[in-house]
């Protein structure tokens, strides 16, 4: 497969570069970039191309069965056997609240990382085996069809 | 390897942008250099401390609680006081990760790698204490939520269980990420390093390769974890706080805690930050990637940290006069002219008084008046829990049940023994992983 | 008649004690608590207590004078005289004896006894304005220079105010006619010297270590030929006798006792003996059958039940007898005169010394352990002694104005001389003690220090001119208490009629409360204690440490300040300790709304749905966060697992769980009694009744001040006291609804005392 490999030394010549690329036509699925760092600008910019990231849901759920199972747990465990102590009421909600908060963040937290590594599909096992360089160099690579 | 010269940072950012990702690259990996003989010695002093608390801990456990020096009605002493010490600790960690990435600040990435370990050992830390403290510790799985033999589960409304809640929460957050964080980071180790090592940083990288791919990822869970780390830093040492706050004796039971705490762990977390980086920045010469503006910026948050704890304190007396509740009132006057009143007045001296001299800027920008001052805060800070859970119950209710109380041996070894398992992991951690967070730090590249 | 009388204080409306520590050691303190008790319980009882230092009892009369040592025989001269001349008295003393008596005008009693003329005539018209008054002397009031004639001028004042023969009788009198006095001991120590004596049994007897001439007693024994000593602990004595015969244990044999003339109990054993013991009994028959060349074939409980059948008449009697565990004997109602002339004589002889000055130390019995003589027993030093609170260890408690002169506080130490032996111990400073006056316990003194009045053979327990030195160390004793001070306003126990007012006002308010009302389908079990009956006299403490298996820790622990007790009594002193002194008796108090229960991770203490804090000892982990929450601090840690002694296991009651190290536990309300009482209510198909469920601490009580039962059952005491107008709860505005509620110590106002 032909394979087109650019590097650059900084953000601007590699952003004007990989608009360039982008607007004459080339698939998005054909083109990969790589980064040394993290940038906000870039991001932005590269998400108009590369779908979003769709992890936040995997937090969402995880938080929302953290809240829900919280409660859940409470709850039930104090209805199953009906303790009393201190005389407080059996289902008594701003103690309940601090673990359904607690296991809120701890499933989303659990969610999100296994959302990691399913999107991002990782452990990469024929990566870790040969590991591909990650340098200081930004760069697009462009596999077939636009090489 | 090349000495180079004291420059600025300014002068590291005088550098094309690639030149400075490679420059960063190879400043703070410094740190990552086969270890000169201090620190095999710094090793050897942090593991005989780590193993002066083990073997106190063992001989507790063999013969019983009572080899500690609580007694009747001081049924919580030093090890609790440690327990909440080292959550505080921890919390800076989080705050500087978490809190201060959705503020955008730029300081930040100088000591987020470093405060994010300094948490996970800190929470390591803390987690031993609620175990050293039970009096029969070879049951300690009963306070984790599962039914027993006999379908019974914990009692969610003790706030002993929200800690375990909160505590486990927090690890595993705090765990992750760091870890996440540490991803691309461990990429580069992976190119760097040969043999052994690079195969287990390949593992650990998990065949990270840097791209947009990945990184849409790395950023949203980044951005989603620090979202969940900020409340949650917030209400770990809320709960931790509860332990006292739901308790009914004077001294314990005020709606004050939560924020008092949590303002206390960032003061304190913050100390410990320049206490261990500090040092660091010496030894592995990064005069050029820490600058003395970092630190500044740092001291700044120490200074407001430390004006919320004295507001706190005078809030606490004030509201313990105004009240003209008895007990409240005998409470707060014996902290000042009572047993302990070296320990609380000192306290207030290393609390109160000694951050507010960072007004001036030419202190704050003094790193070893920084670092000197980080040491009083810690032991200040330490001596704040030991005053908030002895003298309390030292002097509750009963005029009969007043009593005293001083830590045994078996318990000064623990505390020590913390501090050692806390800085042995740390040590280990500075030779294994960058200190700093190379791949933020590059991103000032432009 | 040589013994000692009943007084029946019980019936009495007035009573003057004179140094008598009627609830501590005098003669039989069961005995005297309980008619306290029963004379409060009649209302309009009146108590004054002369004393020259600070005990538990002048605490707890009502009111309490201090006078000078010594000075006593002043006052009741004086009281006989007043009474005779203004012919107030029931019988008029005979002219003769009169003579005798100086006639001491109030003035000059007043300033001989440091007492006030409007206290001397208070005591007058106390006296003689009561329907049944009484007077009793004793302790150190007859323990002094001038304790014969104390001793005479009390006869004299109980006979002219008619109690002899009615209220003072001498028909179920204490049966100490058999006991003999130190100088009937000095007597046989006479005979031991002089070669007259072959063989000395010494039975359950200590002279050797308890006599002020011990040590001369124990090498006078050295003169006799064989000295045999039976005991079944070691001491001074079993030391120099040259035969030990190892005595069973009271639980291992057969007895009887006459703890009153016209009473017999009997003692049964409750095992075979557990080592190679004999009963004296055994031992006596044995040798006597030995002796006469027969084989020793009658055994000491068959010969104890041919004399029991003698006594009492039948072997139905003999078996009602076994089954009660006491029998009456017939008494035999003596009339008593008046032999004036004996009288008249004793007085002329007798030489009023004048009360000492200066500086004096009182050597008192300790309601303990007495002279020492149960302080081998490992509970007696656990317990606290109820004015200071200090378990383990000698003290000297020494009034606060002598310690400010001498610049010494508590636990600082100085050093004495009592009889040239020197001593050094720490002080505690005991409020009510006036001027130069100090106390130290017979228990923590060797007893040969002491000497005796050579004409009655009373131990003086004054010790004149004694200077207290500081040494500058301080010596480390387990002071309980943290602090014995209540502080003004402290909201704990209203003292005050104005306390109680503001506190009453709230009880039958319901309070506000955010939380849902407890259920109690039968039972709702409460207490309620009478501050007033209270005395302090712990005999809960130590009732509730056997019964429930709690550990005794041993003085390191109490140093560490981790006593084991459930239930305590707390001494607390006002500014004026005259007035304002009093005890608490602190339980775990089984709030409704406990805050110990809600913070406990494990559910190892929960509320049950009889109004019980339950404590589940095998969920506990040890967290300590409900001791911490307990706003009376009433739970107690295992610090260490409890060691249990060789054979001490067996005295465990089965019915109780034994905790381990690290487990928390404190007062059931003796759960295992209420569960047996409702497992017999089971059967018998009905509801437990009031009285049958009675805690160990209640059924000790000598006072009857603890009392439990069912706070749903409308007719139950329980119920009917804690609604009184006297009760109240302890730290009532916590809002934890405790189930245990106080009666109120009576305020008696000057006027009315």
């Amino acid at each position: 497969m032909k394979k087109k490999v650019l590097t650059f030394d900084n953000k601007e010549d590699f952003l004007k570069e990989f608009k360039k690329i982008m607007e004459s036509g080339v698939p998005p699925q054909n083109v990969n970039v790589k980064l040394p760092n993290p940038d906000h600008e870039l991001d932005h910019e590269l998400e108009k191309y590369f779908k979003p990231s769709k992890l936040k849901f995997f937090t969402l759920g995880g938080g929302l069965t953290g809240c829900i199972s919280g409660f859940a747990l409470t709850i039930g465990t104090v209805l199953a056997w009906p303790l009393i102590t201190s005389g407080k009421p059996l289902i008594s909600i701003p103690p309940f609240i601090v673990i359904a908060f607690e296991l809120t963040i701890l499933f989303g937290a659990l969610a999100s990382l296994t959302g990691f590594f399913l999107l991002g599909r990782f452990p990469k096992i024929s990566k870790i085996i040969e590991p591909e360089e990650f340098g200081n160099e930004f760069v697009i690579e462009i596999e077939g069809e636009g090489a | 390897m090349k000495k180079h010269d004291s420059a600025t940072s300014a002068s590291l950012h005088e550098l094309p942008p690639k030149a400075f990702r490679e420059r960063v690259e190879v400043e703070i990996l410094e740190s990552m250099r086969k270890p000169r003989p201090i620190y095999y010695i710094g090793l050897a002093i942090t593991v005989t401390m780590l193993i002066i608390g083990a073997v106190a801990w063992a001989i507790q456990i063999r013969r019983g609680m009572g080899m500690a020096g609580i007694n009747n009605p001081v049924g919580w002493g030093a090890y609790i006081t440690d327990f909440v010490f080292w959550v505080g600790i921890a919390h800076s960690g989080t705050l500087i990760s978490a809190i201060l990435y959705l503020f955008r600040s730029r300081f930040r990435s100088r000591f987020n790698r470093s405060a994010e370990a300094m948490t996970v050992f800190a929470v390591l830390t803390a987690g031993l204490f609620p175990l050293i403290h039970l009096g029969r510790v070879w049951f300690f799985y009963w306070l984790f939520p599962y039914p027993t033999q006999r379908y019974l589960w914990v009692n969610f409304r003790s706030p002993l269980v929200w800690d375990v809640f909160a505590v486990s929460t927090y690890l595993t957050v705090s765990v992750i990420f760091f870890y996440v964080g540490l991803i691309p980071d461990l990429a580069i180790m992976r190119r760097i390093k040969k043999g052994i090592p690079q195969k287990l940083y390949s593992i650990f990288s998990l065949g990270w390769t840097g791209s947009f791919r990945e990184w849409k990822h790395y950023n949203q869970i980044y951005k989603y974890l620090a979202a969940l780390a900020t409340p949650l830093v917030l209400s770990v040492h809320s709960v931790v706080s509860w332990d006292f706050a739901m308790g009914i004796i004077p001294g314990w039971h005020t709606t004050i805690f939560a924020p008092y705490f949590v303002a206390g762990a960032i003061f304190s977390g913050m100390a410990m930050v320049f206490t261990l980086t500090i040092p660091m920045r010496k030894m592995f010469r990064w005069e050029n990637v820490i600058t003395v503006d970092h630190y500044e910026k740092a001291a700044k948050l120490l200074l407001f940290t430390a004006m919320i704890v004295t507001y706190a304190y005078v809030v606490e007396f004030g509201l313990a006069m105004y009240s003209h509740n008895v007990f409240e009132k005998e409470q707060f006057i014996f902290r000042a002219i009572g047993d302990y009143k070296f320990t609380y007045w000192l306290m207030i001296f290393c609390n109160a008084v000694l951050p507010w001299t960072l007004f001036i800027k030419k202190l704050r920008r003094n790193l070893w008046y920084l670092w000197v001052l980080s040491f009083f805060v810690n032991i200040g800070m330490w001596l704040e829990r030991f005053n908030i859970v002895v003298i309390s119950l030292a002097h509750d209710f009963d005029p009969y049940a007043f009593g005293h109380y001083v830590p045994s041996a078996t318990e000064i070894a623990i505390t020590v023994g913390s501090f050692g398992w806390f800085l042995t992991w740390f040590l280990l951690f500075v030779k294994t992983l960058p200190a700093i967070a190379i791949t933020e730090v590059k991103e000032e590249a432009e | 008649m040589d013994d000692i009388p009943q007084y029946d204080v019980e019936a009495a409306d007035v009573l003057i004690t004179f140094g008598a520590d009627i609830l501590e050691t005098f003669v039989s303190p069961v005995n005297f608590i309980k008619q306290i008790t029963h004379a409060k319980e009649k209302g309009h009882f009146r108590w004054y207590h002369l004393e020259p230092h600070a005990s538990l009892t002048g605490f707890k009369a009502n009111k309490r004078f201090t006078i000078k040592t010594g000075s006593e025989p002043y006052v009741l001269s004086f009281l006989i005289h007043h009474l005779t001349a203004n012919n107030l008295v029931r019988n008029r003393l005979p002219q003769n004896i009169l003579d005798q008596i100086p006639d001491v005008s109030a003035n000059q009693a007043a300033e001989k006894s440091g007492l006030s003329v409007k206290a001397l005539n208070k005591l007058a018209t106390a006296l003689s304005g009561a329907k049944r008054p009484m007077v009793i002397s004793g302790g150190v009031s007859l323990g002094n220079a001038n304790g014969l004639l104390t001793a005479s001028l009390t006869a004299l004042l109980q006979w002219t105010l008619g109690l002899i023969g009615e209220s003072i009788r001498f028909d179920a009198s204490e049966g100490f006619d058999g006991v003999g006095s130190e100088n009937d001991m000095a007597e046989l120590r006479n005979q031991l010297n002089n070669g007259v004596v072959g063989v000395v049994f010494l039975a359950r007897t200590n002279p050797v270590g308890q006599l002020t001439d011990g040590e001369l007693f124990g090498k006078a024994l050295g003169k006799a030929d064989l000295v045999v000593a039976i005991s079944d602990l070691p001491n001074e004595t079993t030391a120099v006798a040259d035969i030990v015969l190892p005595l069973s244990h009271a639980l291992e044999s057969w007895g009887d006792a006459q703890p009153r003339k016209n009473i017999l109990n009997v003692i049964q054993p409750t095992l075979e003996p557990l080592y190679d013991t004999r009963s004296e009994g055994d031992i006596l028959l044995t040798l006597i059958a030995l002796m006469r060349g027969q084989q020793p074939n009658l055994t000491y409980q068959e010969w104890l039940f041919a004399r029991w059948k003698e006594l009492l008449g039948s072997d139905a009697a003999v078996d009602e007898f076994l089954k009660k565990g006491y029998a009456l004997l017939p008494a035999q109602r003596e009339t008593l005169r008046l032999n004036a002339a004996a009288a008249a004589s004793l007085l002329k002889k007798a030489s009023l010394n004048a009360p000492a000055g200066g500086s004096v130390l009182f050597a008192v019995p300790s309601l303990r352990m007495y002279d020492g003589r149960s302080k081998q027993l490992p509970l007696t030093p656990e317990l606290p002694d109820p004015l200071t609170t200090i378990t383990y260890g000698s003290w000297i408690s020494v009034s606060d104005e002598w310690a400010q002169e001498l610049g010494v506080k508590d636990k600082d130490e100085v050093s004495f001389s009592i009889n040239n032996q020197q001593f050094k111990f720490p002080v505690k400073v005991q409020p009510g003690l006036n001027g130069h006056v100090a106390t130290v316990h017979m228990d923590q003194i060797p007893a040969n220090v002491l000497s005796r009045d050579a004409a009655t053979g009373e131990v003086l327990a004054v010790i004149n001119n004694v200077k207290l030195e500081k040494t500058g160390a301080q010596v480390k004793i387990p002071i309980l208490a943290g602090s014995m001070e209540e502080g003004e306003k402290r909201e704990i126990f209203p003292e005050t009629y104005e306390d109680l007012e503001k506190e009453l006002s709230h009880h039958n308010e319901v309070r506000a409360t955010l939380y849902p009302e407890h259920h109690h389908p039968e039972y709702r079990w409460g207490m309620v204690i009478d501050l007033e009956k209270c005395v302090g006299c712990s005999a809960c403490v130590a009732a509730c440490y056997i019964e429930n298996n709690v550990p005794m820790v041993g003085e390191e622990e109490h140093l560490k300040g981790r006593e084991m007790s459930w239930i305590r009594i707390e001494p607390f002193y006002g500014e004026n300790p005259d007035k304002e002194m009093h005890f608490t008796v602190m339980l775990c108090q089984q709030c409704e709304n406990a805050p110990c229960e809600s913070v406990c991770p494990v559910f190892a203490t929960m509320h049950n749905d009889e109004g019980l804090n339950v404590m589940v000892y095998n969920r506990c982990v040890g967290t300590r966060y409900c001791h911490n929450n307990c706003p009376y601090k009433v739970r107690r840690f295992n610090w260490f697992p409890p060691q249990w002694p060789e054979t001490m296991e067996r005295m465990l009651n089965p019915d109780v769980y034994v905790r381990n190290g690290g487990v928390m536990e404190k007062c059931t309300f003796c759960y295992h009694r209420i569960r047996a009482a409702r497992d017999v209510a089971k059967d018998e198909k009905r509801k437990i009744r009031d009285g049958e469920v009675v805690p160990a601490c209640a059924q000790t009580c000598p006072a009857e001040a603890i009392t439990f039962g069912n706070l749903l059952d409308e007719q139950a005491r329980v119920t009917q006291l804690a609604h009184s107008d006297r009760s109240f709860r302890a730290l009532e505005s916590m809002g934890v609804e405790p189930g245990v509620y106080y009666l109120r110590k009576e305020e008696i106002k000057d006027e009315e005392a």
